[in-house]
C-alpha cells in the first residue's frame, strides 16, 4: 500500500516551493503574491517602507519646513540663510534650498511631522524606537521596534520573501533578536556572479545530500536543532529565489554610500524580499563642534540629493506610488544660535522632525516649532496638523508621527491601536 | 578612547561608560542606589539638573569622568598638562575616590561585579545570549573565580564544560528560556575553521598554518565576511550584541564562503595534502573530514552517515565537471565535499 504520509522536509519543502513558485510568478507579473492569492491588501502598502535612522542623531531637523521662524539659527550660506518659499503639497514654506530643489511631484507627497523623542542619549537609539515601550510585540507582550512592527503588519500584503526587515546601515531587532546588518556593498558581492548551469546542478546535490544527512534529527532531534534545520531550509529557498534577480537591480551599486543604499534599498523592495528596509542618511551628524554649520550644509546637500535619487529609482521601477520613505532619528538638534559659545548643535530631546513621503501622505508641515530655549515641537491637533486647538500633548507627537506613518502604511486603526499606546493618528497628514 | 570618541560635549562620559562596560560588563543605571562620590560641578549640572531622569546617572558619571579629563584634551586625546580635578568612583556599592587612572583601574578589578561580569561575557561568547545569574552552576563557577587570582582562562574552561553551554544535563538556565543554536558569526567561524584546518592538517603531518595563512585571511573569504556578524559592543550597553538568525544573505554569503573553502583545502590546480587519486586515499580523506572538521570520532553513529554522503558528494561532483584532467576532476570533486562539510551546522551554527 502506498505511504501517503507528508514527512516534514516534503511539508517544508513545499511550502517553500509553492511560496517560492508564487513568488517568482508574481516577480514577472509584477504584482505581489497577496494579489495573485486575491488577498486584500490594505491600500498603499503594496511597496514597503524604506525607514532612515541615524543614532548620530543628525541636524535633519534644522533647516525644514516649519523651521524659518525668528530664533532658529541657520547656516549663514546661500540657500540656507534666508531661503525662498517653495511649495510642499499645498502649502508654501521656507526651506533650505535643497528641499526646494526636489522634484515638484516629490514635493507633493513630502511632509515634516515636527514632534519630540524625549530623549537626548545616543544609546537609547533602540529604546527610542521602541517609542520608548509604547510599540507593543506581535503577539500582544512585550515590545517591538517601530520599522519591526511595520514589517510584521505589511508582509503579507507586499507579499514579501521574507517577513524581517534588513537593515543596510545600523541596527535593528526583530522580535527580540539582534538583525544582522547587510551592506549594499557586501549584498552586491554576493549576488553579482550568476551561477552556470553546472555549479548549479553540483550545488543542488550537495544541498540534497545536506538535508538527507540531517533528515532524522528533524525528527528526533532537540527543538533548538529543528529550529535551525527548519531555518536552513527556508533561508536556503530565499537565496535560491532572489539570486538572480537581485544582481540584475544592483549594477549601479559601487560602494556603502548613501546613494548605494537607496539604491539597494529599492531594489530589495522591487523585487518584494523584505517588507521594510532599514538606511541611515547623514544630514549632519552629531555635530557638536561644528562651529560654522559647514559639515550640516554639505550633508544635507547630499541627505537631500539621496532622497533625489531614491526618488528617480522608485519611479524607474515604478514604485513610487506603492513605496513610502520615513526618516525618524533617535533625537533632534538645537536650534538655537551656540556660536558665541564655539558650539554647533546640541541634543535636543524637545524637537525632531519626521521627513517622510509616500502614496498616502499628504505634502507640507505637520506641528510646529515653538523657540523656547533650544527648540521644541508643539502639541499637534490632529484633524489640521496645526499647533492650535491641540488635542495631541508635546510629548505624545513622537507616537503620533508613528501611528500616522503606519496608517499611511495602510495598516488598519485596529491594528495601529494594538500595536501602538497613546496619541493618536494625525489625519491632516494623509493624502 | 579610540573605539569611543568624544567632544567637547561629550568631555569623556562615553569613555567612562565604556571602560565601565567593558570591565563590569555594567551600565550606568538610573536605579543604581550608590552615593555620590562628589557633588557636580557647575559646569556638569547645566548638563543634568538635579531632579531629572538624567540626574540619576549624571550624579555618578561625571565626577568619574574627570579621571580621564585630567590627563587627556577631548580632541585627539593629546596628553595635556595634568590637571588635578577631583574625581571620585561611585558605581554599584563602590565608592573611593581617584587619583588617577592607575587607580581607576584597581578600583575597576577590584569591584565585586568584574568577576561576574566577565563570567556573563564569557556565557554570552558561548551562548549567544546571557547567562542567568541564578543558575547555580554559574554563582559556583563566580565565586570559584573569586577566589585567588583572577584566571580568565580557567573560568573560560570551566563555561566550556558547563551544562549552561554543552545543554547536555539539567540547568536552570533553560527552565524558562530556549536553548539557542545561533547561526556562527565571523569571530567564532573564522576561529573553528582555523582550529579545524589544523586539526585536519596534523591526520596528515602537515604543519599548521598560522592566522595570516589560514582560509579567512584570505581574498577569497573577504566578500563573504562583509555579511557575516561580528559579536560587537554597541554604545551604552552591557552585553554584545549577537545576531543568531538565518537569513537568506547569510546563507548565500555560507555558499560563497564555503565554495571558496574547498578549493582552499583542495585546489584544483596544486597539490593539495588530502589524498584524491585512490579510493583508499579518498576514504581516508573523508574520515580524516569527518573528524577534523565535523567532530565525528569513529565511535560516533554518524560518522558512517557523513561519510556515506561525503562520497556520494564527490561521485556527483566528479561525473558532473566539464574538468578534461583527471587528477584535476579528483581535487575539484574533493573541494565540492569540502565545501558541502564547510556549509553542515557542525560548522556554520554555534551549538549545534
Amino acid at each position: 500500500m502506498k505511504n501517503h504520509a507528508l514527512s516534514r522536509r516534503s511539508f517544508l519543502y513545499r511550502a517553500a516551493l509553492a511560496q517560492g513558485a508564487l513568488g517568482l510568478r508574481s516577480l514577472l507579473l509584477g504584482l505581489p503574491p497577496a494579489f495573485l492569492t486575491h488577498r486584500v491588501m490594505a491600500s498603499g502598502t503594496m511597496g514597503g517602507l524604506i525607514f532612515s535612522e541615524r543614532q548620530a542623531a543628525d541636524p535633519i531637523n534644522a533647516n525644514v519646513p516649519g523651521t524659518y521662524i525668528s530664533g532658529v539659527r541657520h547656516p549663514a550660506v546661500e540657500g540656507f540663510l534666508n531661503p525662498p518659499e517653495y511649495r510642499f503639497g499645498t502649502q508654501m514654506h521656507r526651506a533650505a534650498a535643497p528641499w526646494g530643489g526636489l522634484p515638484e511631484d516629490l514635493r507633493a507627497r513630502l511632509s515634516f511631522f515636527h514632534h519630540q523623542t524625549g530623549s537626548s542619549a545616543h544609546p537609547e537609539s533602540p529604546q527610542v524606537m521602541t517609542l520608548f515601550g509604547s510599540v507593543i510585540g506581535a503577539r500582544g507582550s512585550g515590545v517591538e521596534q517601530l520599522p519591526s512592527a511595520i514589517a510584521q503588519e505589511v508582509s503579507s500584503s507586499t507579499g514579501s520573501v521574507q517577513p524581517q526587515p534588513i537593515s543596510l546601515a545600523g541596527a535593528l531587532s526583530y522580535e527580540g533578536i539582534v538583525q544582522s546588518t547587510f551592506t549594499p556593498s557586501g549584498i552586491k558581492s554576493l549576488f553579482g556572479d550568476v551561477a552556470s548551469a553546472g555549479d548549479r546542478q553540483i550545488a543542488g546535490v550537495r544541498d540534497q545530500l545536506i538535508d538527507r544527512l540531517y533528515k532524522d534529527l528533524k525528527v528526533t532531534g532537540t527543538p533548538a536543532q529543528k529550529k535551525y534545520l527548519d531555518e536552513m531550509s527556508i533561508s536556503r529557498t530565499q537565496a535560491q529565489q532572489m539570486g538572480e534577480q537581485l544582481s540584475t537591480y544592483l549594477t549601479e551599486v559601487s560602494g556603502n554610500s548613501s546613494v548605494d543604499q537607496v539604491r539597494t534599498a529599492v531594489a530589495l523592495l522591487a523585487l518584494k524580499i523584505t517588507p521594510v528596509v532599514r538606511i541611515a542618511l547623514p544630514f549632519g551628524g552629531d555635530n557638536h563642534n561644528d562651529i560654522s554649520l559647514e559639515r550640516e550644509v554639505e550633508q544635507t546637500i547630499e541627505g537631500v540629493n539621496a532622497l533625489a535619487v531614491l526618488w528617480s529609482e522608485l519611479k524607474k521601477y515604478q514604485l513610487q506610488d506603492s513605496v513610502t520613505f520615513a526618516s525618524l532619528n533617535v533625537f533632534g538638534r538645537t536650534l538655537d544660535d551656540r556660536s558665541a559659545r564655539r558650539r554647533g548643535r546640541d541634543h535636543n530631546r524637545r524637537h525632531s522632525t519626521m521627513v517622510w513621503f509616500g502614496p498616502s501622505v499628504k505634502g507640507g508641515v505637520i506641528g510646529a516649532v515653538n523657540m523656547v530655549g533650544a527648540g521644541e515641537a508643539t502639541a499637534i491637533n490632529s484633524v489640521t496638523g496645526l499647533s492650535t486647538d491641540p488635542d495631541i500633548v508635546a510629548t505624545q507627537t513622537h507616537a503620533a508621527a508613528a501611528k500616522t506613518l503606519m496608517s499611511a502604511l495602510g495598516i488598519s486603526e485596529s491594528r495601529i491601536e494594538t500595536r501602538v499606546m497613546g496619541a493618536k493618528i494625525v489625519r491632516a497628514a494623509l493624502a | 578612547m579610540a573605539n569611543w570618541p568624544t567632544n567637547a560635549d561629550n568631555d569623556f562620559r562615553v569613555t567612562t561608560s565604556q571602560a565601565l562596560i567593558g570591565a563590569l560588563n555594567k551600565a550606568f543605571d538610573a536605579a543604581d542606589p550608590t552615593l555620590a562620590s562628589l557633588p557636580l560641578s557647575a559646569a556638569d549640572s547645566s548638563h543634568a539638573q538635579p531632579g531629572t531622569s538624567c540626574f540619576q546617572c549624571h550624579r555618578l558619571m561625571d565626577p568619574m569622568k574627570e579621571v580621564f579629563k585630567n590627563l587627556y584634551a577631548d580632541d585627539e586625546y593629546r596628553y595635556r598638562r595634568p590637571a588635578s580635578t577631583p574625581s571620585g568612583f561611585a558605581f554599584f556599592g563602590v565608592n573611593r575616590p581617584l587619583s588617577d587612572l592607575r587607580s581607576f583601574g584597581r578600583t575597576l578589578a577590584d569591584h565585586p561585579q568584574f568577576v561576574s561580569g566577565w563570567a556573563q561575557k564569557i556565557c554570552s561568547y558561548f551562548n549567544s545570549q546571557p547567562c542567568l545569574e541564578s543558575d547555580p552552576e554559574f554563582i559556583e563557577i563566580v565565586s570559584a573565580a573569586r577566589v585567588g587570582a583572577f584566571d580568565l582562562q580557567a573560568m573560560f574552561r570551566r563555561f566550556a564544560q558547563s551544562r549552561m553551554v554543552t545543554g547536555h544535563r539539567y540547568s536552570k538556565m533553560y527552565e524558562n528560556k530556549a536553548f539557542l543554536i545561533s547561526a556562527s558569526r565571523e569571530n567564532h567561524l573564522c576561529q573553528a575553521v582555523a582550529q579545524r584546518t589544523n586539526n585536519l592538517r596534523q591526520w596528515f603531518d602537515q604543519a599548521d598554518l598560522a592566522e595570516s595563512g589560514q582560509y579567512c585571511s584570505q581574498r577569497a573569504a573577504s566578500l563573504p565576511k562583509l555579511i557575516f556578524s561580528r559579536d560587537q559592543v554597541s554604545r551604552g550597553d552591557a552585553g554584545f550584541v549577537q545576531p543568531t538568525s538565518q537569513s537568506a544573505f547569510r546563507t548565500r554569503a555560507a555558499e560563497t564562503f564555503c565554495v571558496g573553502f574547498g578549493n582552499f583545502i583542495s585546489p584544483e590546480q596544486a597539490q593539495g595534502f588530502l589524498p584524491v587519486n585512490t579510493p583508499e586515499g579518498r576514504t581516508e580523506s573523508f574520515v580524516a573530514l569527518a573528524e577534523s572538521l565535523l567532530g565525528y570520532s569513529k565511535a560516533h553513529p554518524r560518522q558512517a552517515l557523513v561519510i556515506e554522503a561525503m562520497s556520494e558528494m564527490w561521485q556527483q561532483s566528479f561525473d558532473a565537471s566539464s574538468i578534461t584532467q583527471t587528477l584535476r576532476k579528483q581535487r575539484f570533486a574533493m573541494a565540492k565535499v569540502v565545501e558541502m562539510a564547510c556549509l553542515m551546522p557542525e560548522i556554520q551554527a554555534v551549538g549545534f
